[in-house]
């Protein structure tokens, strides 16, 4: 254990770190500033649509179209915002990804070219009399409102999001990802631009960078401009407090769908895991539904052929171990039991030895492959950072070799399911057809 | 093995070229530094090849839709038991999939790399089928197809394909349908695999980290000895019109969501191919990429949003420009597109523009061989075309305004076009 930590750490400003990642085997450098804040169904729809708007443009590429040209100089360098959660908490994401300067036919300083446009959103947005510019405030709200609409059109992830929202019905972690549609309409410009600014004051600030380039002329531009800056970071909750209800909750949904959606959400512990107990739910994850060797693939899929895909994954922050599958409308049900099935074997130890194995060396893989990709080390680290802790991916490898037989027995013991929701085709209005 | 060695001075760096007695074609992309290897065993072998002839055969054999994409599912069953259980000893992760013109099946690991990429080069070398196994996939990949009934995206793009392609069977979904895969037999999976997974028709592609001089003695243990036998394909007669301006289709969707495009023929030189997919895919972003006075417009007006996006959508025996997105009213988005095509047609292209986004291409071309897995997959789907990874940053660097402008003149036939729209069904 305790592998060397790669992660160079520093706080640059108050309530604000810069970390970075020096490898040369990237031929590009991805930059990001993570603003963490808070989910509260007071703020989410706003924290959904700013980052939204501040990634189109800003003062030194006043037009979307303006910025994209300059983008494309920059050997079409990508700017990308996402809004994640972490547990309670919410993480705006704007990045910067683009060749190292090692490879710019002009000798440009990459870095510090994407330090100063991050920035540049960031600070400097398009302004009009003092408040964020209208039309592309009134683009950005429409887009999220089509995006929140259109969150019916992936069924699968449709299934899973309405899932979530039910298990945790009245908490952080049960806010729409996208926000409410009737919010958005209350924000005006004023009320966008108090956003923006209550945004940059009270976020955590995660600055990270990963790849080739010398960061520190990036640091240097960021330490700058966030020096002096009286800033008021929220206390975050990250884990979740929920309690699973006396019996399991069911809901079913009906919607003209070729295939229906089975989800299955349990509760696996509030607040944060300790050490072991969260390697043994991985472990349990993954000889439960986590692998192409798991119970629910072998079993569910592969022995009854009852789906195409069927499987199981647990997020330690929520605290809660989802199981997800498209079926046959008549066939939910039969499904449903199978599951149960499957969780009661594991519950039971009535896996063999060769089944433990084969999902601790597939876990161990994914935490030594987490290194060979710039966004897989950016949001490992961001994760340790946001925990206080210092652990490589190989440190949890090794965990996970640490964990028996028992520990996985008791890790499936401790899941309560909590919440089951179909989407249950109705059988009308399927694939009908016109011009063919 | 005959071997030579791919050199690229622009990124100063090479791979390794074998070509196996069998006709095999093998790169080893060693990675310095990176713990995951990654493997493709991959043959030129899809969707669309469901008419051949083997040599030696007097006629052409049928074989129903979804064939391709079967086998792929059935080939991970040996006697034994499937073959995820192989990597699962090593701890390796194995996929495959199947697209219209290709079949792969690969792992990623970052331990006993020797031993998966052994087990990958037998398992895809034992075919095993039986009326048992055969049976039991019916209800897995019916199930898969249920999935892509629902999906907008997918419906969208092949309501495009079946209004601009006549016979090419690039109109067909890749599983076929729930009865098309029903007429599939274990002799007719023995043909296909026969007729296909020869190894004069597959390429191994390896990059990460691995040690090239154990994958050559790997490869010389395990690949069989088999007569190359050519496959012939019929010629699919596309006619260069589209077979009809628009179709319609109705799903549980919020916003209308629209594909539109052109049918174009592809070059039979590779080289010439490829610099035509370049010379498209600059003018898809000078066009109607995020930098375009059109995508500007449009979004302004409330029609376009970020969603939406273009490709050059390309393979062997087929290529066609595809744009699509949503829109609450698609036929305005085609209409004001085609009228931005005709006003670039007349007044030429800026300079300026053009060089950005040829300058953004080679920034992501570069960024394509960034990671083990993108890599491998890279390195491979250009040997499938005949040509170098390394190919595509040289072309690039040449091509020039007025190639462009040439292309933009005649890769837009007004009757190669249609448009495609998924819209909210009635509640």
């Amino acid at each position: 254990m305790n592998h060397a930590y790669p992660l160079k750490r520093e706080q640059i400003a108050d309530g604000t770190m810069f970390s970075s990642v020096a490898d040369s085997r990237f031929k590009t450098n991805l930059l990001t500033v993570n603003l963490i804040l808070p989910t509260a169904r007071e703020t989410v729809t706003e924290n959904a649509l700013l980052p939204l708007v501040l990634e189109k443009c800003w003062e030194e590429a006043p037009t979307n179209r303006a910025f994209s040209r300059q983008l494309n100089r920059l050997y079409g360098a990508s700017v990308d915002c996402a809004s994640a959660r972490i547990g309670g908490a919410s993480a705006l994401s704007l990045s910067f990804s683009a060749i190292d300067s090692a490879y710019a036919l002009a000798g440009e300083n990459m870095l510090a070219e994407g330090a100063r446009i991050l920035l540049g959103l960031l600070f400097r947005p398009v302004l009009q009399n003092g408040l964020l510019e209208e039309e592309n405030l009134a683009l950005q709200k429409q887009y999220l409102a089509d995006t929140i609409l259109a969150d019916i059109n992936e069924k699968r992830s449709y299934a899973l999001g309405q899932t979530l929202q039910r298990m945790f019905e009245g908490e952080p972690c049960g806010l729409p990802r996208y926000g409410f549609l009737e919010d958005i309409e209350k924000i005006t410009p004023a009320a966008a631009t108090a956003a923006w600014k209550r945004i940059l004051d009270t976020a955590r600030v995660e600055i990270f960078h990963v790849g080739m380039g010398d960061p520190s002329g990036a640091k240097a531009l960021f330490s700058e401009a966030f020096r002096g800056k009286q800033r008021h970071p929220l206390p975050l909750a990250l884990f979740s407090s929920h309690t699973p209800p006396a019996s399991p909750r069911e809901f079913r949904e009906e919607k003209p769908v070729a295939q229906s959606k089975l989800c299955m959400g349990f509760a696996a512990g509030s607040g944060p895991a300790t050490a072991a107990d969260l390697s043994a739910m991985r472990l349990m994850t993954a000889v439960f539904g986590g692998t192409p060797t798991s119970r629910l693939f072998v079993n569910v899929r592969e022995k009854r052929s009852l789906c195409y895909y069927c499987a199981a994954r647990y997020d330690r922050f929520k605290g809660a171990l989802i199981v997800d599958s498209g079926v046959e409308h008549d066939k939910a049900e039969e499904t449903k039991a199978a599951i149960l099935e499957e969780l009661e074997a594991v519950r039971r130890g009535e896996f063999t030895g060769e089944e433990l194995d084969f999902a601790r060396l597939s876990l161990q893989n994914t935490y030594r492959s987490v290194g060979d990709s710039a966004y897989g080390l950016e949001s490992f680290y961001l994760g340790q950072s946001l925990l206080g802790l210092e652990e490589t991916p190989e440190d949890q490898g090794e965990q996970i070799a640490a964990v028996t037989r028992e520990a996985v027995c008791e890790a499936a013991n401790r899941l309560v399911l909590d919440t089951v929701y179909l989407l249950a085709g109705s059988g009308e209005g399927e694939n009908t057809c016109e011009n063919q | 093995m005959r071997k030579s060695v791919i050199r690229s001075e622009r990124m100063g760096e090479s791979y390794i070229r074998l070509e196996h007695e069998s006709g095999l074609r093998i790169l080893l992309y060693p990675m310095q530094g990176f713990r995951s290897a990654y493997a493709i065993f991959g043959t030129d072998y899809g969707s669309i090849d469901n008419c051949f002839r083997v040599e030696g055969e007097p006629d052409f054999t049928e074989v129903p839709d979804g064939i391709a994409h079967y086998l792929e599912h059935k080939l991970f069953e040996s006697e034994d038991g499937d073959a995820f259980t192989l990597f699962a000893r090593t701890g390796a992760s194995a996929n495959a999939y199947t697209s219209f013109d290709r079949t792969c099946y690969l792992f990623s690991c970052t331990d006993r790399f020797e031993d998966s990429f052994r087990a990958l080069l037998q398992f895809v070398q034992q075919p095993y089928f039986t009326e048992e196994t055969v049976a039991k996939e019916q209800g897995i990949i019916g199930q898969e197809i249920r999935m892509y009934d629902d999906n907008p995206g997918w419906q969208v793009m092949f309501g495009l394909l079946t209004a601009l392609y006549r016979r090419h069977p690039i109109c067909r979904d890749i599983a076929g349908t729930v009865e098309s895969i029903a007429q599939i037999t274990p002799e007719l999976l023995y043909r296909c695999y026969r007729a296909f997974y020869n190894p004069a028709n597959m390429v191994v592609t390896v990059a990460g980290n691995f040690d090239p001089e154990a994958a050559e003695r790997i490869l010389n243990e395990e690949i069989r000895p088999v007569q190359p036998r050519a496959v012939e394909r019929p010629d699919f007669d596309e006619p260069p019109e589209a077979l009809r301006p628009e179709t319609v289709k109705q799903l549980d969707v919020s916003e209308p969501v629209f594909y539109f495009g052109w049918k174009q023929a592809p070059c039979a030189s590779p080289r010439e191919e490829l610099r035509e997919q370049i010379l498209f895919n600059i003018l898809l972003d000078l066009l109607a990429g995020p930098t375009s006075e059109f995508y500007e417009r449009m979004n302004r007006a409330g029609l376009l949003n970020q969603t939406f996006g273009s490709e050059v959508f390309a393979g062997r025996s087929y290529r066609a420009l595809f744009f699509g997105g949503e829109s609450r009213d698609p036929r305005a988005v085609f209409s004001a597109f085609c009228e931005t095509l005709e006003k670039a047609k007349r007044d030429g292209l800026p300079e300026e523009e053009f060089l950005e986004c040829k300058n953004a291409l080679y920034g992501r071309a570069l960024r394509d061989i960034n990671d083990v897995e993108t890599a491998a997959t890279a390195l491979f789907s250009y040997e499938m075309m005949g040509l170098s990874v390394y190919d595509v940053s040289e072309t690039i660097a040449a091509v020039t305004l007025e190639e462009a402008e040439r292309a933009l003149r005649e890769g837009f036939d007004p009757r190669a076009r249609a448009l495609s729209i998924v819209e909210p069904a009635a509640r």
